[in-house]
């Protein structure tokens, strides 16, 4: 992890054992818990069609999706979200709850998006989780109509 | 953290069921600032609904929330009942009786009926009762399937007419080392149905397969996806919807059907055949099923509100087997309203009404909220929902303490029910484990709840939770 990062490295934190023995509350704002993250090694090894959030999600984040999702892989920093690719589940639930189709599944995704896929990955796995939907940033709604949704 | 200070001890909320939208409840209550105990009561003595029971066996990666929620049933405050059932083992009322609130996550447990001539013929069957039998639900487990037909047609074009058609259309060994139950792997592998045709009353414009299920169902394993070039021509209305950008699923959907359409001669063993503007109309037969006859349908109205209309043209078709899939619809309960037309528990946002009054401390979330749409994760936001309107009410629901789980458990006692606690599930869940080792799967499901049952009658040092 790179260390002049400002967020911690919270991996440490994903092991059951960790967790005090509550360990889904608190709930705020500023959640870090990760009681619902499904760990790397418990998925199924087979092809993988990871989801990634893409560009419309700047200044936005309406984090809508995030409570769509069933697995609790969203990070996020001050402009936008990303998805960890190793605890998505490809289910799909996120794309239709973005307001400005921010998420797309790499099959369908437009061209020039690969390095999306690159930037969810790494920036997924040095940032916090989320776990809940959030306000959307005060540049939500501007951008949102810049971006005609 | 310092709301509950001054509040009248702990908020005791029964939930009743155990699939994604009752266990996100009981997330969304464990994760807020109250200090709650919850009750979740399940008539199975497994949990996870139709994440168990429903999600296909060859799709793993979406069995992944059970993780997620073996993590929310061992967090502190969260008491697992599996084995009882609302109705025969306690009521309504006396859930209320015991706790502050009663959250309804019973989901939408049969399928919508067709209304046609023959449908009870043999050979006829819901999806359901098909998908329950792969899955190992001990409702569906004794089920028969007559799989010796050739042709099998399904009524309906969503995810789970697309699970059903694409389990029956798979080679049965890509199946083997998946979760699906023994049972069906011996009759799926003595399937001779060559030919599916899947049925929808509109177009492929207004398909609701989502596209990655559809895409699946294109690229099987020794089976052709074809469908006819002159149905997905489509009308002005059509193009407006897939003009629409939130549309996005459908645009995708028809790319797919048009590949479909261009599909030249195959050989592939299996073909399915998807076909548009046909409603079931009648399914003849003498001893079985042996056609289905479909009336012919136009389509009428304006964008995102066309209706399928009978054009007076019908067409039939030979076949064997009729799955249909439809819809599902919620079962009333007997001491709650119920929304005859809708088929879910009448409710704003989450409060159960008697009519426009809020029924105190009744709750319903998930499918049996706003009816049987969307997917896992959708049942996360819907939860959400009706916990915050729970929790909202929280200075009336705890105006008086109440015994919470224990009361429930001494009635249980009293009634001779043996209920099925979470150490008790992890045992089951580990015997099933094992036994599925040998063949190489995650697991091998019990599938009758006395199979279950016998698994805590032989243990004798239970595990640690």
């Amino acid at each position: 992890m790179q260390k002049q990062l400002s967020h911690p490295d919270l991996s440490g934190l994903l092991e059951l054992d960790s967790l005090n023995s509550r360990g889904l509350r608190p709930f705020t704002a500023a959640d870090k818990v990760t009681l619902g993250r499904v760990k790397p090694q418990d998925r199924p090894k087979e092809t993988r069609l990871p989801h990634i959030v893409t560009d419309n999600c700047q200044r936005c984040r309406f984090t809508d999706c995030v409570g769509h999702c069933p697995v609790e892989c969203f990070h996020s920093d001050d402009e936008r979200l990303y998805i960890d690719p190793d605890v998505c589940i490809d289910c799909g639930a996120c794309i239709p709850a973005c307001p400005v189709q921010a998420i797309y599944e790499v099959i369908d995704m437009p061209d020039g998006y690969l390095p999306w896929i690159e930037i969810n990955a790494e920036r997924s796995r040095m940032l916090p989780l989320i776990i809940a939907k959030q306000d959307p940033l005060p540049t939500a709604e501007a951008r949102r109509k810049e971006l005609d949704f | 953290m310092q709301t509950g200070r001054n509040a009248p001890g702990p908020l005791h909320v029964a939930v009743v069921g155990s699939g994604p939208s009752g266990f996100y409840a009981a997330e969304a209550l464990l994760r807020s600032e109250a200090d709650v105990r919850i009750s979740m009561i399940e008539r199975l003595p497994t949990p996870y609904g139709l994440v168990r029971s429903g999600v296909a066996p060859d799709h793993p990666n979406l069995k992944q929330p059970m993780i997620v929620y073996d993590r929310i049933a061992r967090t502190e405050g969260f008491s697992f009942l599996g084995n009882v059932m609302i109705g025969r083992d306690v009521t309504v009322d006396e859930l209320l009786a015991t706790h502050h609130a009663v959250v309804m996550a019973c989901g939408a447990q049969v399928d919508k009926r067709m209304g046609i001539p023959g449908e009870d013929l043999r050979g006829s069957h819901t999806a359901t009762e098909f998908v329950g039998w792969y899955n190992g639900h001990p409702d569906h487990r004794d089920r028969t399937f007559d799989l010796s037909q050739e042709v099998a047609v399904i009524v309906g074009q969503g995810n789970v007419a697309a699970d059903v058609c694409r389990i029956l259309a798979k080679p049965v060994d890509e199946l083997r080392q998946s979760d699906i139950s023994a049972h069906a792997i011996e009759v799926l592998a003595e399937s001779k149905i060559r030919e599916f045709y899947v049925v929808g009353r509109r177009g492929p414009a207004q398909a609701k397969f989502t596209s990655k299920e559809l895409r699946e169902l294109g690229s099987v394993t020794d089976c052709v996806a074809v469908a006819n070039a002159d149905e997905c021509i489509l009308n002005e209305q059509c193009e407006k919807e897939l003009a629409e950008r939130s549309n996005m699923n459908a645009t995708k959907n028809m790319e797919l059907f048009r590949r479909f359409a261009d599909q030249i001669a195959s050989d592939a063993r299996r073909r399915i055949t998807f076909r548009f503007f046909a409603s079931p109309k009648e399914l003849v037969g003498q001893e079985r099923v042996e056609k289905i006859v479909l009336t012919r349908n136009r389509l009428e109205g304006i964008a995102f509100s066309q209706v399928a209309r009978p054009s007076g043209e019908t067409e039939e078709i030979d076949c064997g087997l009729v799955f249909r899939s439809i819809g599902y619809r919620g079962v009333p309960i007997s001491e709650l309203p119920f929304d005859e037309d809708r088929s879910v528990l009448p409710n704003k946002v989450g409060r159960i009404l008697e009519g426009d009054r809020p029924l105190p401390g009744l709750y319903v979330t998930g499918w049996l909220k706003r009816g049987p749409s969307g997917i896992i994760g959708t049942n996360r936001a819907d939860s959400m929902e009706t916990v915050e309107n729970l929790l909202a009410d929280f200075p009336s629901l705890t105006a008086d303490p109440k015994p919470g789980v224990g009361g429930l458990q001494q009635l249980l006692e009293e009634r001779g029910v043996r209920s099925v606690n979470l150490s008790d599930w992890i045992n089951i869940d580990s015997a099933e484990v094992e036994r599925g080792k040998k063949e190489g799967k995650p697991r091998e499901k019990f599938t009758r709840i006395d199979d279950m049952l016998d698994v805590l009658a032989d243990i004798t040092c239970p595990v640690r939770v």
